[in-house]
């Protein structure tokens, strides 16, 4: 007996070492960060100059395409680039693996994470590069705004879309005598209240939002719906909350829940990934549906789409569908798993090549991208490339290839980009937190007015917390 | 060469040796065989239990460095004025409850139905491919079991869709997952899936040891199927489900991986359980210091309902079993 309460006061009196050591303040950090102000650029002749491996890493998305060019690097140019690619959560898994001084030097990364991964030290911006007023010279200007944070240019172009394009099934719409003036709305309210009368030909869910529960989820829908409707988050310079409640914020909001209750949305597209509602979409059961834009030209393939040749995109009539969606590749600065320099170097020169000009000149990669999956291009010469215009074209609904060509070339052009939530350091962890919030929203029926207040009181907290 | 040994010198070498063994005994040979494991288990359960501990008093800031602020109790004050905790601990209880239950009764039917098989089934064979067929569930990993979980109870392409279809003519997408008020009950029916087989192989080895002549006496007392099962079979099978019962709490608590799988937490945060809310707060948000704090009322709370049980029931078990 007496022995169990002395182990008992010895664990506890360890516990309280434990919880009050070093309870002096703030402790020594692990990992000193040092400002990446050093210019960097690519070498002469693109071929590394070292032994070091260089690790490339991205999200899961047509991952052929990235190891196929990782191994040209390698086989054309004796380059040492190794590739995988992530599952899961990506912005959450990268920065465990930055916390983790995981070897990564470079990476894909849309801007929310960007500004973090800035913020932290943890990349070196393209700003850097030595070459770099070539680089934006070559990019269209509201490119390189997306990708900028704090007035530097981040990344590398990877590709820019639309997210969340309405996308229609014209051969839905026929067998139910709809014409493509019948299914094309001027605006997201003028969609959700048009439901109920497609719901009338016989269509049980004539539209599949992109509310699904998995990143990048229905807190980009929500995103991209107020800024068509000519709203805003939060203020795209001082990122204090612009929400209202009767703004587009408490309209979008009014018209979810309106659709919710009303059964006028399937309610497991909560529960959806990214590949669950591309394929639901396909499937045909669908007149509309948020998609990317790039995806026309899936649901436009007999291959993978029971409506091919009939997927049309909603035209443009004043106001914007969907948020441009620009992803990069990001140099990572190596400090925390101390890169050597030649490291660096070779990291530098593989990035340029990657997500620049090759060692021919030309813009590789890009434009392999524009050609195999239609991922439009920051830069202009990939973009204005007859040969890359004519092969988007030939990815439009049959018959109508130059007019969808032209529509989906307006819809791109007039898309917003939330600068005040996506280019801030908290940009994640406000995704991550809207995203559940949302959800919460539609199945516990939270008051619009109450979720107003709460997405106001969250980016209050999120500017508190990181002192802004 | 021979050496003469007197008598009198054996009886005294031979007491001396086992002099020498009496200084230790039984139990102190035990602590002594089990030192490399604690050891062991020091370094994998202690230090990260105490790291933990340690973080759940600060503040951690990790986009500059590793930098952690002293905040004494306040992450643990927060988390109680949070109705996110509060919901979540409501839905890790029920997930335990339903889980258990499920998984107990479940166990328990398989035990009886497999001892009856192995009577029928004459094979040796035969029989071991029926056992390994009913074990599988519970060698699949909790990521595969949730993943195939997620297949097979999703709308547009799930078995409740296919089977509305085929037998009613209904082409509607049947989703589980996606009503929020019975979305714990579908993840416990997955849950004692994985888990039954365990149980009921553990049960099977206690049936296998009741003397038949119970049930002949039973029979000429006239008791019939539930008779004996309530007076001959139960008795011994009471103390393996105590101990399950206790080991399917903890793991209904602890269980994260096919969660997350198949529902992420939702719809909202309908699905969303302790376990799930300490991932989203340490590896989502990065706040390692709420995460940590989170993860100790967890421990808490496996702790008080274990502890609970063996009170009400383990200690009147463990006393008879003796």
């Amino acid at each position: 007996m007496k022995k169990t309460i002395v182990c008992v006061l010895l664990m506890a009196a360890m516990t309280a070492v434990v919880a009050f050591a070093g309870g002096q303040g703030e402790q020594k950090g692990m990992a000193t960060i040092t400002p990446q102000t050093a210019k960097v650029g690519p070498a002469s002749d693109f071929k590394p100059i070292s032994d070091s491996q260089i690790e490339l890493r991205s999200w899961q998305f047509m991952t052929e395409i990235p190891k196929g060019n990782a191994d040209l690097y390698n086989s054309q140019l004796g380059g040492h680039v190794h590739y995988a690619a992530i599952t899961g959560d990506y912005p959450s898994i990268m920065q465990s693996m930055m916390i983790a001084g995981s070897h990564v030097d470079v990476m894909y990364a849309q801007p929310t994470t960007a500004a973090r991964f800035y913020d932290a030290g943890w990349i070196i911006p393209a700003e850097n590069f030595s070459n770099v007023a070539k680089i934006k010279a070559d990019m269209y200007p509201n490119i390189v705004d997306a990708f900028s944070y704090k007035g530097k240019l981040m990344g590398l172009n990877y590709f820019d879309t639309g997210f969340g394009v309405p996308l229609v099934n014209m051969k839905l719409a026929a067998q139910n005598g709809l014409s493509l003036a019948d299914v094309s709305p001027k605006s997201w309210h003028d969609l959700w209240t048009s439901i109920p009368n497609w719901q009338a030909k016989g269509i049980k869910y004539p539209y599949l939002p992109w509310w699904i529960g998995d990143w990048p989820g229905i807190s980009w829908a929500f995103t991209y719906e107020v800024m068509d409707r000519g709203g805003n988050l939060a203020d795209p310079n001082t990122h204090k909350p612009v929400v209202t409640l009767g703004g587009p914020v408490g309209q979008t909001l009014q018209d979810w829940k309106d659709a919710w209750n009303n059964d006028r949305v399937p309610k497991e597209v909560l529960q959806y990934t990214e590949a669950d509602v591309v394929q639901a979409f396909g499937s045909g059961k669908y007149l509309l549906g948020s998609q990317h834009l790039y995806d026309i030209k899936r649901f436009n393939d007999p291959q993978e789409s029971a409506f091919a040749g009939n997927a049309y995109v909603i035209p443009f009539q004043g106001q914007p569908w969907g948020m441009l969606d620009a992803c990069e590749y990001l140099l990572v600065s190596g400090t925390t798993f101390k890169r050597s320099t030649q490291g660096s170097q070779d990291a530098a020169t593989f990035i340029n090549w990657y997500g620049y000009r090759d060692h021919n000149g030309k813009l590789f990669v890009s434009d392999q991208w524009i050609k195999k999956a239609m991922l439009f291009s920051a830069y202009k010469e990939v973009m204005e490339d007859p040969t890359n215009v004519k092969l988007v074209k030939s990815f439009m609904a049959k018959g109508s290839e130059d007019s969808q060509y032209d529509q989906v070339m307006k819809v791109y052009q007039n898309l917003p980009f939330p600068k005040g939530t996506f280019t801030v350091i908290w940009a994640d962890d406000w995704n991550s937190w809207l995203r559940e919030y949302l959800q919460r929203f539609l199945t516990e029926n939270v008051p619009v007015d109450k979720a107003v207040q709460d997405m106001t009181d969250k980016i209050n907290q999120l500017n508190t917390t990181y002192g802004l | 060469m021979l050496t003469y040994v007197s008598g009198d010198k054996k009886t005294a070498a031979r007491r001396a040796i086992s002099a020498r063994f009496r200084e230790i005994s039984n139990l102190q040979f035990a602590v002594l065989l089990s030192v490399p494991v604690m050891v062991f288990l020091l370094a994998v359960i202690l230090y990260p239990l105490c790291y933990s501990l340690w973080i759940s008093f600060r503040r951690v800031d990790l986009t500059a460095g590793f930098h952690t602020m002293y905040v004494g109790l306040r992450n643990y004050a927060t988390i109680l004025r949070t109705d996110e905790f509060w919901k979540s601990m409501l839905v890790s209880l029920r997930f335990m409850a339903d889980s258990t239950v499920l998984t107990m009764l479940l166990g328990l039917v398989f035990a009886i139905s497999l001892a009856r098989l192995t009577t029928l089934i004459r094979t040796r064979w035969t029989r071991a491919l029926v056992r390994s067929l009913i074990i599988l569930p519970w060698a699949i990993s909790s990521y595969g079991g949730g993943i195939i979980l997620k297949y097979l109870w999703r709308g547009y392409s799930g078995f409740p869709s296919a089977i509305a279809a085929h037998l009613f003519g209904i082409h509607q997408s049947l989703d589980l997952y996606s009503n929020a008020k019975t979305v714990i009950e579908i993840l416990a029916i997955g849950q004692a899936w994985r888990y039954a087989p365990l149980v009921a192989f553990f049960l099977l080895a206690n049936i296998e040891v009741i003397p038949s002549r119970l049930y002949d006496m039973a029979s000429i007392d006239h008791l019939r199927g539930l008779g004996k099962f309530y007076y001959v079979t139960l008795p011994y099978l009471r103390y393996t489900l105590f101990v399950f019962t206790s080991i399917m709490i903890v793991f209904s608590l602890k269980e994260y991986e096919s969660i997350y799988l198949q529902t992420g937490g939702g719809p909202g945060i309908a699905s969303a359980v302790l376990t799930y809310q300490i991932y989203k707060f340490s590896f989502i948000n990065f706040n390692l210091g709420y995460g940590s704090a989170m993860s100790f009322y967890l421990l808490i709370l496996m702790l008080a309902i274990t502890l609970a049980l063996f009170f009400a029931w383990g200690r009147k078990e463990g006393k008879q079993n003796v």
